[in-house]
C-alpha cells in the first residue's frame, strides 16, 4: 500500500474513533445563579463547555486579508495579495478540525495564472490531554516565524521577509501527521512526518533548485519528510525556535537530491522596543547546476529586525522598524542584500496601514533598485 | 524511510484514540477554595448597567453580555471568574485580588489550539502586584508571547475588568 493511502486511511481511522468519545454534557451557558450558598460542582459545571451544543454553535470563523501597492524601480501594481476565510469546528472539547481557504492576487492583469485559490490548512487536532496534541491533515510546516503566524497585523513590512519567503517557502502547508508537546517551563517540541518537495528536475540541472516552486500544490505525492522543532518561550518576552526538516529526495529526478533544512530565530520585545532574528540554510545533496561553477548546493539566507512599538490608550499604536537582510539561492547565487524600514499604524487592534521602503543590493547582472511599499491589512 | 514513515503514521493514528481529559488546569472551584482557605465563601452579584457597563465596553473593546457578574469576596481579597475569547474560544480566567492588586491570575481552562503559553505561569505571573491605573490600564507592562498575540490580549482584558470590578465593590 503506498504512503499517501496509509495517511489517508489513518487520518480517517483516527477521526472516527476519538469522534465516538461523548463526555458527560454540562451546562456552560447555564450562568450561575443568585443562590448564595453554590457548591464547587454548581460552580465547576457553570464554567464547563458542554458536548450538547447546537451544531451552529461548534462552528467558529476568522479572516485576515491584506491589499499592497508597489512602485518604485518596480512596475506599479495594487494587488488584493490575499483574503483567507478560516473555519473550525469543534467535535468535542478536545477534538476539532481547522481549516483556512485562500484566495490571491484578486484583479490581477492575468487571472488564468495568478489568482491562486488555496486551501492553506485543513486538519484535525486532537488533544491527547493537556501536553500533547495531534495533528492530521493539512497543516503549516512548523519552521520559522512567519510559516505559521503570519496575519499582516502581526509583523512590519508590506511583504513578507525574503528570507522567509525563498529559503522557507512561507506559506508552507504539507499534508502529513504532526505531533506537539508544551511543558510548563515553556518548551514545546514539534515532531512531524509530512509530504515534502517536489523540486523540477529542469530546474537543478539548470539553474539550481526552485525550493518555493517545489511546494506541492497538486494532489501528487513525492517523497516525505521529517521536520522537527524546539521552540522556548519560558523567559518573558522572549521565545527561542531550532527545527531541523530532512527529506531523502526533493527532485523529480533519477537522481537522489536529499535535503536537510535547518533553522533558528529569536523574538525579544521589552516594552515598545522590539528586535526578531532569523536564519535558515538548505544543504542539498547531488548535482545542481552542473557546469555553472556555482555552488547552489547551499542555499540560505538571514535578518535581523530592531523596532520600537508605541501603545496609545485609545486602543491605536503606532511602530517603526528597520530590517538588514540576505540571502542566496538559485535567483541570486551570488547573494542578494536588502536594507529595509517602514512604518506600521494599527487603527485598532484587527487593522493595520503600513508603509516601507527597500533598498535591494540585487546580484551581479541586476541592478539594484529601490522599491516602495504601501498595504492595509486585517486579522479577526 | 518509507516503512519508519508507515509505522510512525499509524503510531500516531493509534495515539488518537487513547482518551485523554479536557484541558482544565483547576477547576473554578479550587482556585476559589485556595484563595480562602479551603473554603468557598457566599457569592456576591455586581450589576453590569449605566455607566458600568459602558466603561466595561471601553475595556473589553466590545460589549459585555454578562448583566450580572458572580464573585466571591472575604476581607480584602476577592476572586472573580472570567471568560474572554482569545481567536475562537472562550478563555476561564480566575483572578485574585487583595487591596486593589492581583494577587495571581490562573487560566483555568484553555480551549484554544493555539497561544497555549498563556496558561503557564512564566507569563501570568507577569500580572502580580499589578493595580489599574488611568485609562483602566495595567499599572505594569504585560510582554506579549508571539504567536500568542490574541491570547494575551484576552487575558490582560480580564485582568484589567477583574480590578476594575474590584473597585466598585
Amino acid at each position: 500500500m503506498k504512503t499517501q493511502q496509509i495517511f489517508t486511511a489513518a487520518s480517517i481511522t483516527a477521526v472516527c474513533l476519538a469522534s465516538m468519545h461523548s463526555l458527560t454534557a454540562q451546562t456552560f451557558r447555564e450562568r450561575l445563579t443568585d443562590d448564595d450558598t453554590l457548591s464547587a460542582d454548581d460552580i465547576d459545571a457553570a464554567f464547563s463547555k458542554p458536548q450538547d451544543l447546537a451544531w451552529y454553535d461548534r462552528f467558529s470563523f476568522g479572516s485576515y486579508g491584506e491589499a499592497h501597492f508597489n512602485t518604485g524601480d518596480v512596475a506599479d501594481k495594487f494587488d488584493i495579495h490575499r483574503l483567507v476565510l478560516f473555519t473550525a469546528y469543534e467535535f468535542n472539547s478536545r477534538f476539532r478540525f481547522v481549516s483556512e481557504i485562500e484566495l490571491e492576487h484578486l484583479y490581477s492583469n492575468n487571472p488564468g495564472t495568478d489568482i491562486e485559490w488555496e486551501l492553506e490548512q485543513a486538519y484535525f487536532e486532537l488533544d491527547l490531554d493537556n501536553q500533547y496534541h495531534l495533528q492530521a491533515g493539512a497543516f503549516l510546516v512548523p519552521l520559522g516565524i512567519t510559516n505559521e503566524i503570519h496575519e499582516p497585523t502581526t509583523f512590519y513590512g508590506v511583504e513578507r521577509n525574503r528570507v522567509e519567503s525563498e529559503i522557507i517557502p512561507s506559506t508552507w502547508t504539507e499534508y502529513g501527521f504532526l505531533l506537539r508537546k508544551s511543558y510548563d517551563s515553556g518548551l514545546q517540541w514539534d515532531l512531524a512526518v509530512h509530504r515534502g518537495l517536489e523540486v523540477n528536475r529542469g530546474d537543478i540541472n539548470i539553474n539550481g533548485p526552485d525550493l518555493r516552486n517545489g511546494r506541492q500544490k497538486t494532489d501528487s505525492f513525492h517523497g516525505s519528510a521529517v521536520t522537527a522543532r524546539l521552540k522556548y518561550t519560558g523567559i518573558t518576552g522572549l521565545e527561542l525556535g531550532a527545527g531541523i526538516q530532512y527529506q531523502d529526495d526533493i527532485s523529480e529526478g533519477s537522481e537522489d537530491n536529499s535535503a536537510i533544512l535547518t533553522t533558528a530565530h529569536f523574538i525579544y520585545t521589552n516594552g515598545g522596543f522590539g528586535l526578531r532574528g532569523l536564519a535558515a540554510n538548505w544543504n542539498i545533496d547531488g548535482e545542481t547546476a552542473p557546469g555553472s561553477g556555482i555552488d547552489i548546493d547551499n542555499q540560505y539566507g538571514c535578518y535581523i529586525e530592531p523596532s520600537y512599538k508605541w501603545n496609545f490608550s485609545n486602543g491605536m499604536a503606532l511602530g517603526v522598524f528597520s530590517r538588514l537582510l540576505y540571502f542566496e539561492n538559485e535567483d541570486a547565487p551570488s547573494g542578494q542584500t536588502e536594507y529595509q524600514a517602514g512604518i506600521n499604524f494599527w487603527p485598532t487592534e484587527n487593522t493595520v496601514v503600513k508603509a516601507d521602503w527597500s533598498h535591494e543590493d540585487r546580484a551581479a547582472g541586476k541592478a539594484n533598485r529601490d522599491v516602495f511599499n504601501f498595504g492595509v491589512g486585517y486579522a479577526f | 524511510m518509507k516503512f519508519s514513515l508507515r509505522i510512525l503514521a499509524l503510531t500516531l493514528a493509534l495515539a488518537a484514540c487513547v482518551h485523554g481529559e479536557e484541558r482544565v488546569y483547576k477547576q473554578p472551584s479550587e482556585f476559589i477554595k485556595s484563595a480562602f482557605g479551603g473554603k468557598i465563601p457566599s457569592t456576591s452579584v455586581l450589576r453590569i448597567s449605566g455607566g458600568v457597563k459602558s466603561r466595561t465596553k471601553n475595556i473589553m473593546a466590545h460589549n459585555y453580555r454578562e448583566s450580572r457578574v458572580r464573585y466571591w469576596k472575604q476581607g480584602s481579597r476577592s476572586v472573580w471568574i472570567l471568560e474572554e475569547i482569545g481567536k475562537t474560544q472562550p478563555i476561564t480566567t480566575g483572578v485574585l485580588i487583595e487591596k486593589g492588586r492581583i494577587k495571581s491570575v490562573k487560566i483555568l481552562i484553555y480551549r484554544e489550539s493555539h497561544g497555549w503559553e498563556v496558561s503557564k505561569p512564566f507569563f501570568t505571573k507577569q500580572f502580580s502586584n499589578a493595580s489599574l491605573k488611568k485609562g483602566d490600564q495595567l499599572s505594569v507592562g504585560i510582554r506579549n508571547v508571539a504567536g500568542a498575540t490574541l491570547s494575551v490580549r484576552a487575558v490582560t482584558k480580564l485582568a484589567r475588568l477583574a480590578l476594575y470590578f474590584d473597585s466598585l465593590t
